[in-house]
């Protein structure tokens, strides 16, 4: 039996835990907390690490796990993506600044972004139309990064199964190719 | 819901005393932080350059799993965690309060007594658990 | 020859293309191979598409501007006696201006860019004239006429990929050009993280070759490619990641198409 890792990380309120619980076989563990915060209109906040698994047809098991949102848990970040197969980084496109928030995950995992193959799920598209798609490829854009960019409505499972389905063609994509 | 810019004076006041007083008093004792769970530092007391808001985050991190590592084993509420190391250890205890719930850091180094630092830091979560505010 | 379906006398003045009233622009082409007239064509329609320019590529006259290699004037000297519109060379041309010549091989970023250039001096009177542009023959821009084009684009960088090149992404493409396919969502990350052929990007994504050709001819058009000449033909590469250029037609590890299948499976794709 072979296990891995998927991480999902992202900006508190975009939707980590919901993703997990959207696709894990398992009641997902999750370590939130009331929320101190008053800037974000949320009553609980992942301080720890989300956990759900799923398990293969042959037994492998992926691991999911997500992160804390907040700049002050990066430690967690670093160690969470050790040996990850993948990170999702979900962004909240309703929040002020999402472009800001994207740097600053790109920013938290940079020395993984090199190798690790990456996702970028943008929510509430469709009601918060300021900031574009097109924006968000061009910050990538400016980084020589490429990534897939797409809306997600981590609510529905369909959607959460998309973002993880472009994951795993990134990861497809990135692996060692025999020649 | 207490948000972290109004927590009541008298609470920051009583945090940051006992941070100071744990500090000056138990022997090996490098730093104590009293921290929000969601990792907002409350009060800190050091020796030497440490960062409350990383130890803060720290501690409502390893709080918040070893709730869950209670709770998945049945074992009721989570109380404290003490991380040894080769060079001295850190313990993490709650405080439970009904309007803010709060955990205290203590890091300590070799000359320090584990069970010293454990009874104070529990006395700590019992003063600040029961401080009106 | 005249890229048309005839062949005009050398004598026989071809109408140029008098001022557009309406805001069609007629590009056509002079002495090119067919897969050059259809790359021209593939890149003439991608940008009326994602640039939103005015010109369409036309088989026959009139024309607001042809589309002519070095060698067009010498073999059509009838032609240009009679043609004053405006002429975009490819290559080192004698006696064209610098504006009007683009490199040759074309890269879609500096046809572009001409064709908007050339368009914002047509449409803001270059050539004024209160004369309606004549009504084109059906044919010109039809299905068939689509095919032929997307199977010359597809042609043309076949032999591109045969000389060695490798295309990657520089930028994820939007939604407009992806239109939720997931043929073309699978290419795109192919390419997001490797610079491929055609052929090797067909082999990866399990897309046919044509499928291919026509999908990197859009993100071509789009400017959204980065092109690697391999190694062998070309000592200087292009920035990338730290990825090898894949030479040979890739296979990728069955274990690992046992884990994505098994957890494509799972997830219920």
């Amino acid at each position: 039996m072979k296990e891995y890792k998927l991480l999902i990380t992202g900006t508190m309120g975009a939707g980590k835990t919901t993703a997990i619980r959207a696709i894990s076989d398992i009641a997902p563990i999750v370590t939130d907390v009331v929320n101190h915060d008053s800037s974000v209109d949320k009553a609980r906040t992942t301080v720890g690490l989300d956990y759900g698994m799923l398990v293969l047809d042959n037994g492998d098991r992926i691991r999911l796990f997500g992160t804390p949102g907040q700049a002050r848990f990066d430690f967690l970040w670093q160690i969470l993506a050790r040996k990850a197969l993948g990170l999702v980084i979900l962004i909240d496109n309703s929040r002020p600044d999402p472009l800001a928030d994207l740097a600053m995950f790109l920013d938290g995992f940079a020395s993984h972004l090199e190798t690790l193959p990456c996702v970028i799920g943008v929510g509430r598209t469709e009601t918060h139309t300021t900031t574009t798609l097109d924006h968000y490829a061009d910050a990538l854009e400016a980084r020589g990064l490429v990534f897939p960019i797409l809306p997600v409505d981590v609510r529905q499972r369909a959607d959460v199964v998309s973002l993880i389905d472009t994951l795993l063609g990134q990861i497809e994509a990135g692996m060692d190719l025999d020649l | 819901m207490i948000d972290i810019d109004n927590i009541p004076a008298t609470l920051r006041e009583a945090a940051q005393r006992a941070a100071t007083a744990c500090l000056a008093e138990v022997v090996g004792v490098t730093a104590v932080v009293i921290a929000t769970v969601d990792g907002f530092d409350l009060a800190a007391a050091f020796r030497g350059n440490q960062d409350a808001t990383r130890i803060a985050a720290m501690a409502s991190s390893i709080s918040a799993i070893s709730s869950v590592v209670a709770l998945e084993a049945g074992l009721g509420s989570f109380k404290s965690v003490t991380i040894n190391t080769d060079a001295g250890f850190a313990i993490v205890q709650a405080v439970p309060r009904s309007d803010i719930e709060l955990v205290i850091h203590v890091i300590a180094d070799g000359d320090a007594i584990l069970a010293q630092s454990m009874h104070r830091a529990g006395v700590m979560a019992r003063i600040l658990a029961g401080t009106e505010t | 020859m005249h890229n048309t379906g005839d062949v005009l006398p050398a004598s026989a003045a071809v109408p140029s293309c008098p001022g557009p009233r309406m805001s069609e622009l007629r590009l056509g082409a002079v002495n090119l191979d067919p897969k050059d007239v259809a790359y021209v064509r593939a890149l003439v329609r991608l940008f009326a598409h994602t640039e939103k320019l005015n010109w369409i590529y036309a088989d026959a006259a009139p024309y607001h501007a042809v589309v002519a290699d070095a060698g067009a004037r010498a073999a059509e000297p009838g032609f240009f006696a009679g043609f004053d519109g405006v002429v975009l060379s490819l290559g080192h041309t004698p006696g064209a201006s610098a504006a009007d010549t683009v490199a040759f091989p074309i890269r879609a970023n500096e046809f572009r860019d001409w064709l908007k250039m050339r368009q914002d001096s047509l449409l803001d009177g270059a050539f004024a004239a209160d004369v309606p542009v004549p009504v084109v023959a059906a044919g010109n821009d039809t299905a068939p006429g689509e095919a032929a084009g997307s199977a010359g684009a597809v042609a043309a960088l076949a032999y591109t990929s045969q000389l060695g090149r490798r295309y990657k992404l520089r930028r994820w493409p939007g939604p407009d050009l992806l239109r939720g396919d997931p043929g073309a969502m699978r290419m795109a990350t192919f390419m997001s993280r490797n610079a491929l052929s055609i052929a090797q990007l067909a082999a990866l994504t399990g897309q046919p070759e044509e499928a291919c050709g026509r999908f990197v001819a859009t993100l071509q058009g789009a400017g959204l490619l980065v092109e690697i000449v391999a190694v062998a033909d070309q000592p200087e590469r292009q920035a990338l990641p730290a990825r090898p250029i894949v030479v040979n037609a890739p296979v990728m590890p069955p274990a690992r198409q046992g884990l994505m299948a098994s957890l494509r499976r799972h997830l219920g794709l």
